[in-house]
């Protein structure tokens, strides 16, 4: 008998083809889609080019599955997506942080509980649209590599996925350029082959998150209130309505008359200020690393390593130098604006070798 | 459009809905072809017309109703929503059950700003639904009462004569759901005292998207779609003409049928739960004085959910609780209102048969169900924790 396959189906089109190479490939697959939010529960105002309309993606989703003759399944994980996803988020916010959502949607809910429904199902792997690749190492372990796709990499955000569970997942579109999928969706029929790319945070549904964070955690944000703007000396230079409204490295929307562009350097939730500085002043060599998840045997040593510090970067060479539960990262060249809550990602070559969180950024 | 043929299943979800018969496909069909609207003055609308005052005959011989009495609507949720809004207003007091079906609970939460107020009557541990109790909760300015005759996730059949003659004694109206009673158990709505009725095509064979309204001559209406004379001013919209004879084609065979399959169905029963039984499988069933057809069946350990996604891998159509599309996984309102914890709420499913049903479908979804929570219950002990839905 073919081994069963659950595909998380998301209604986009990377998941749809997704299904279609688990198919192809002779495994007994049935697709899923992860009911995560409600829309009246984030609010906001649909973007008219979002797919993430949960309605409207179970829709596809189940479209696509039908089509090709495969059941699908829509599965409630709005609790723990609360609990570990948007929860987060809020806090991260209200810390003077940046969050990468998607990096605990898919290490607390696609690969922990997904996996556990998987289990109940008794299907042997899970597959996803995600562009990366998970090939079987020289030591015979499997590892989480790029995609080949550089655009698309999606390794970035998975990081914190449980290693044990490499070797019962499968990234069917690790191999393939966002053309070729989208080719071969079309080729198909399939329902979603032109529905747009998805939005940065799903259920920031307008890509407003000041918003989302008024309306979601008012109560909280009862707290945040106006204070000052300073420069790197520590001189108020002009006033804030909130340290939550900023993300470290913006420029615009800070109303400040400066001869020379200032951006968001820090912010610090304690002083209820936010400090600005000139681009030149953003750029730092050395952050700490915390809350670490490693897809290969966690070396312990310094090692040299090529990382990333956030979704849109290449990355670039680092040091990483081990204390306890923490990595201190030091870049060979400096990099621009380092943030913390941001994911660090290390990198051998193509292979990831595990990342964390950035709790600290300078030395 | 892709082609989507029919899965090959076993269809044990007659709860859900039921199958259309052949028969009421041939009538549809025949009645499909007139040209006509039953409003029209011209032969094509006489020949509609008459299709449809047939139908209504034959669908208030059923109820032991007048056919003026009867009102077709697109469906039971139709029915039960025209029932509330205009009866009821500042002041009233409506009795009902916490084990109703949401279209009468929601349209009756809506009237609450109006200054309606509600009391909704707990169930026995059984999931049957007591006239005494309705009639503890009864107010000096009660109006009306509202109780499902067959409850459609555990299929607890309320008596309706005894809820009929505590709703006469105090003068008061009374409205039974009896979407999934029509054609399995007798109606008779002079007997039962019953002023309205709610009842639907689909659960019995006929198409999806018609049902009926009986409302009592005399008792006051007020129609939820204006804009015609049709049904007696009572609906307003062309009359679906096909799928009111189908309605009522499917109304007489089930007649025909009933005490035969009654029989048939009490047998498949004892057939599922003597192989759960046999198989030494830890079950409950939730709800006693059931119709025969419905089967609400909980397994300790076992997500409910998964265990209707794995029967349908093995060709098997079952629900979970009531058929729910939004896919969420809350648990069953009626389940926890007879008593059950969350944890037992979740590890139920509900298995249902019908008129096509066989016994080899029986002896198979007994089978398959012995195998597969078999497999569950026994993992959920290794993971020393009861299977949870998340």
């Amino acid at each position: 008998m073919s081994e069963r396959v659950v595909v998380a189906m998301s209604g986009g089109v990377d998941s749809s083809v997704a299904l279609l190479k688990v198919l192809e490939a002779g495994y007994e697959a049935f697709g899923v889609t992860m009911k995560l939010w409600e829309s009246r529960d984030v609010g906001g105002q649909l973007l008219e080019e979002s797919n993430c309309c949960p309605v409207e993606a179970i829709n596809m989703a189940r479209d696509v599955c039908v089509s090709l003759g495969v059941p699908h399944y829509t599965l409630d994980f709005q609790d723990v997506f609360k609990a570990t996803v948007i929860d987060n988020f809020v806090e991260e916010y209200l810390a003077g942080r940046t969050p990468n959502p998607c990096v605990r949607c898919n290490s607390y809910v696609k690969w922990d509980a997904l996996f556990d429904y998987a289990d109940q199902l008794g299907a042997d792997k899970i597959a996803t649209g995600h562009f990366a690749r998970i090939v079987t190492g020289p030591n015979g372990q499997p590892q989480l590599l790029r995609g080949v796709d550089q655009h698309k990499d999606q390794s970035y955000v998975l990081w914190g996925i449980p290693r044990h569970t490499l070797q019962r997942t499968l990234l069917p579109l690790g191999g393939m350029t966002k053309t070729q999928v989208r080719a071969l969706a079309n080729e198909a029929g399939l329902a979603t082959a032109n529905v747009p790319e998805s939005q940065d945070i799903c259920f920031v549904t307008d890509n407003n998150y000041r918003r989302f964070l008024s309306e979601h955690a008012s109560e909280q944000m009862a707290g945040v209130g106006p204070g000052s703007i300073l420069d790197e000396a520590g001189t108020e230079i002009g006033t804030h309505p909130g340290y939550v409204n900023y993300t470290v490295g913006q420029r615009r929307g800070l109303g400040l008359a400066s001869p020379e562009p200032l951006y968001v350097k820090k912010l610090d939730r304690e002083q209820n200020t936010v400090t600005v500085a000139p681009q030149a002043s953003l750029w730092g060599s050395q952050c700490q690393v915390q809350e670490l998840n490693w897809l290969v045997d966690p070396p312990s040593d310094p090692v040299t390593v090529h990382a990333r510090v956030r979704y849109n970067s290449t990355g670039a060479a680092a040091r990483l130098n081990f204390e306890d539960d923490t990595v201190e990262l030091h870049f060979e060249e400096p990099q621009l604006a380092i943030t913390a809550g941001q994911s660090a990602t290390f990198y051998e070559g193509d292979v990831l070798l595990g990342g964390g969180v950035i709790s600290r950024v300078g030395g | 459009m892709p082609d989507t043929p029919p899965p090959d299943q076993i269809y044990c979800d007659y709860a859900a809905t039921a199958p259309l018969r052949p028969e009421v496909r041939e009538t549809m069909h025949q009645a499909g072809q007139l040209p006509g609207n039953p409003s029209s003055i011209h032969q094509s609308g006489q020949v509609a017309k008459v299709l449809l005052e047939r139908a209504r005959q034959t669908a208030a011989d059923a109820l032991g109703a007048e056919p003026r009495e009867i009102v077709f609507t697109s469906g039971g949720t139709e029915a039960n929503n025209t029932v509330f809004p205009g009866l009821l207003g500042s002041g009233d007091h409506v009795v009902t059950s916490m084990t109703e079906h949401p279209s009468v609970q929601r349209p009756l939460e809506r009237l609450e700003p109006l200054g309606v107020t509600v009391t909704q009557v707990a169930p026995q541990a059984n999931g049957m639904i007591q006239a005494g109790d309705i009639e503890a909760a009864l107010r000096p300015n009660t109006r009306l009462i509202s109780v499902m005759c067959v409850n459609n996730e555990t299929g607890a059949l309320a008596d309706l004569d005894a809820l009929g003659d505590v709703a006469s004694r105090h003068g008061l109206l009374f409205h039974t759901d009896a979407v999934q009673a029509l054609g399995k158990t007798p109606l008779d709505v002079n007997r039962s005292g019953i002023h309205f009725l709610s009842a639907s095509a689909h659960k019995i064979g006929g198409p999806k998207g018609t049902g009926l309204l009986y409302a009592r001559k005399g008792t006051p209406f007020h129609n939820l779609i204006a804009g015609g004379s049709q049904e007696n001013s009572h609906r307003g919209g062309t009359e679906n003409v096909a799928g009111i004879a189908g309605f009522a084609r499917a109304i007489e065979i089930a007649t025909a049928e009933y005490g035969e399959l009654h029989s048939r169905l009490i047998g498949f029963r004892k057939i599922l739960l003597g192989d759960l039984d046999d198989g030494n499988l830890s079950y409950n069933v939730n709800g006693t004085g059931t119709i025969p057809g419905i089967v609400n069946l909980q397994f300790p350990g076992v997500n409910g959910q998964a265990l209707v996604m794995n029967l349908d891998g093995r060709g098997y159509a079952v629900s979970y609780g009531s058929s729910c599309a939004s896919g969420s996984s809350e648990a069953s309102h009626v389940l926890l209102a007879m008593g059950l914890t969350q944890a037992e709420a979740t590890s139920a499913i509900r298995v249902s048969f019908g008129y096509a049903t066989t016994r080899e479908e029986v002896l198979g979804v007994a089978a398959a169900l012995g195998d597969i929570v078999g497999k569950l219950q026994s993992d959920s002990l290794h993971a020393g924790k009861e299977a949870t839905v998340e």
